[in-house]
């Protein structure tokens, strides 16, 4: 142990961090589990909530609405067979069944048990790859780099299942938007028409509110009211009888979810589906798979809390976001002066460090908070939409406003929204876009430094191993998606002819 | 989806001109040694915009056959209310464009109220009561407590 890592840990343990993981795991059980929020959502309207707090506090507050956002969607999809997060589908399988037959206590427990050792499995895993590869990406010079958030950025075709050429149009719109303001090289002013608002360049949080709470509340606008009450659902915690079924799933599930997890783009639901179909072959009770086995509940579970501390390798080691959770942390975290990548372990260790632990103590947390608070959580299922809804919006423009104390902001969410809109309508996905508001100040600059190092050779993006390696992942990232729909055609092709 | 292609890909490639336009008009202010300016990743973002806008044109023309008129504009789902969303649009838009004016506390009641409405809730006493008292809630939390700005209008605080 270094003394970074102790400082960090204790800087995790401290009450206010605590306090704040708590009360972030609370709100974000909340937030994943009411059918029209999103874990995005509520870090988003948390987020202006953290300007009071100290990095090491607000961090522990949005790791607390991550963590408990994870479980959250598996509530909904137990109890109202709605999943509050497209990783918590595979859950309502075995889930839903299990409530129906008057069991939703049992699965609940079970859900957040298995939650928990998938957690603190991937905690374990990210607090010894972290520092390891770290120490790989510091070597890294501008063209690496180049490579390295090129790569970050093809996950965009994971995103862009439907159609590719709207994805990667989706990623161009972002990068015009970050061309707008100072240039990051020579610091010229590009697209601010004598603006000083736009001078200062398009801030990319009032950008994201605008993005994804914005077309949320017009969508469920459009749905009206939907009423749900909570269900009765008798003993929560798992008996040991339950525990001991429970070790082989949960086990396949945290190794899938951690995996699946530290690659960027590869997604959630992947991973919680894989764990589903590995955990129902390894089972001596595969057939009672989809009607109400605790199997079925288990190694999804493990893999969907899993996934969030895999997710966070590559956003804490080298800067690139896995999921869109992780784009609104790493934004987060740039609010509060810190960038995260490998620079970030050398110049703030201890913060880095704490980071780790925060999602160790935010894991505990929800799991705590569930078991506490559960009965009081699934009534709230029950709050009308017509209130949540102008609520949703008042905290979003509260949040833009201290940003910068600017109503150039609000309208730039406003923008955002409509652009949002815009893209839903096209079907075109907006995730792509994050991506590019995120990576592509690094991209650009990256670029132009390696370029002009070598006086604007080209060669120097394949002459760099490192470069080399990662421009040839991203072909590989991008191709992978048409691979496998060939590959699945192809198979469908063999099928009737067999 | 073929009209909605169509429509999304000549607006995108009108964009794509203006921006690329602009791009031409930037200072050059490189090394002048083979070295990327200013001008160099909208140029770029151009050439991006323009191929693949180009490509969901073509895309879009290749299903024109089974354009089916309007219909195609509109959402699939034949339950969904489309006037809610876009009363709902027009109020965040009216709310915001006031809030420069009235400020926060002035404006989010009428904003909470109207958006209560248009969301279904027809109860006057449950209306009233939350427009005023959520607002009012939010408020001081924000500004006693957290200790934060709140946007004040330049006719009302």
């Amino acid at each position: 142990m270094n003394v970074d890592m102790i400082q960090g840990f204790f800087m995790a343990l401290a009450p206010t961090s605590i306090m704040a993981t708590l009360f972030g795991a609370f709100m974000g059980l909340i937030c994943g589990m009411m059918p029209g929020m999103t874990t995005s959502a509520g870090i988003i309207i948390l987020f202006p909530l953290t300007f009071i707090l100290d990095p090491t506090t607000a961090v522990a507050l949005l790791l607390g609405v991550f963590a408990g956002g994870m479980t959250g969607g598996s509530f909904s999809a137990i109890l109202i067979n709605i999943p509050g997060s497209p990783s918590a589908s595979a859950t309502l399988v075995d889930g839903h069944p299990l409530t129906q037959k008057g069991e939703a206590g049992r699965a609940l427990g079970i859900s957040i048990i298995s939650g928990l050792t998938g957690g603190i499995f991937s905690f374990l895993c990210l607090l010894l790859i972290a520092p390891q590869l770290t120490k790989v990406a510091l070597q890294f010079r501008s063209a690496d780099l180049f490579g390295l958030v090129f790569f970050g950025m093809s996950v965009v075709s994971a995103f862009a299942a439907k159609s590719i050429v709207k994805g990667l149009l989706s990623v161009a719109l972002g990068l015009v938007v970050i061309t707008v303001g100072m240039d990051p090289v020579v610091g010229t002013a590009r697209y601010s028409f004598d603006n000083t608002n736009m001078l200062a360049g398009i801030h990319f949080i009032p950008a994201l509110i605008g993005l994804f709470a914005i077309p949320e509340i017009v969508k469920v606008l459009g749905e009206g009211e939907v009423r749900k009450s909570a269900k009765k659902f008798g003993r929560v915690l798992p008996s040991w009888k339950d525990i001991k079924t429970i070790r082989l799933p949960v086990s396949i599930g945290s190794v899938i979810g951690t995996f699946i997890g530290i690659l960027p783009g590869a997604g959630g639901p992947i991973a919680v589906f894989i764990a589903y179909d590995y955990a129902k072959k390894a089972s001596k009770n595969s057939k009672e798979f989809g009607k109400g086995c605790i199997e079925g509940v288990a190694a999804p579970e493990s893999a969907n809390s899993s996934i969030a501390g895999g997710a966070l390798v590559p956003m804490m080691t080298l800067g690139i976001p896995g999921d869109p959770i992780t784009a609104i942390l790493i934004g987060a975290l740039i609010v509060h002066g810190m960038t995260p990548g490998p620079l970030l372990f050398v110049e703030q260790g201890p913060f880095a460090y704490s980071v780790l632990f925060s999602y160790f103590v935010a894991i505990c947390s929800t799991a705590t908070v569930a078991f506490l608070g559960l009965r009081i959580i699934v009534k709230l299922l029950s709050i009308p939409r017509s209130v949540l809804l102008p609520l949703i919006i008042a905290l979003c423009v509260l949040g833009t406003y201290a940003l910068r104390n600017s109503f150039f902001d609000i309208y730039v969410m406003l923008f955002f929204g409509l652009l949002a809109i815009f893209a839903k309508w096209l079907d075109m996905p907006v995730v792509p876009l994050l991506l590019a508001l995120v990576l592509g100040p690094q991209l650009e600059e990256h670029l132009r430094v390696a370029l002009t190092s070598s006086r604007g050779d080209i060669s120097i993006l394949y002459t760099s191993p490192w470069c080399l390696f990662f421009l040839c992942l991203s072909v590989i990232s991008f191709a992978w998606p048409f691979f496998l729909e060939w590959w699945a055609r192809a198979k469908a092709k063999r099928q009737p002819q067999a | 989806m073929a009209l909605r292609n169509i429509i999304g890909a000549i607006a995108i490639l009108i964009f794509a001109l203006w921006y690329g336009d602009l791009a031409t008009v930037l200072p050059k202010r490189d090394m002048g040694d083979g070295s990327p300016g200013p001008q160099f990743f909208p140029y770029l973002i151009t050439i991006m915009m323009l191929f693949f806008s180009g490509i969901l044109l073509i895309q879009g023309l290749r299903g024109i056959r089974g354009i089916s008129g309007i219909a195609d504009l509109l959402p699939k789902d034949k339950e969904y209310n489309l006037m809610k969303p876009i009363g709902g649009i027009l109020l965040i838009g009216l709310y915001f464009g006031m809030l420069k004016l009235f400020g926060f506390l002035w404006c989010t009641p009428f904003f909470f109220a109207g958006l209560m409405w248009i969301n279904g809730e027809r109860r006057p006493k449950i209306v009233l009561g939350l427009s005023i008292v959520v607002p009012l809630f939010l408020y001081f939390l924000f500004r006693d407590i957290f200790l934060l700005p709140l946007p004040q209008g330049s006719l009302l605080g």
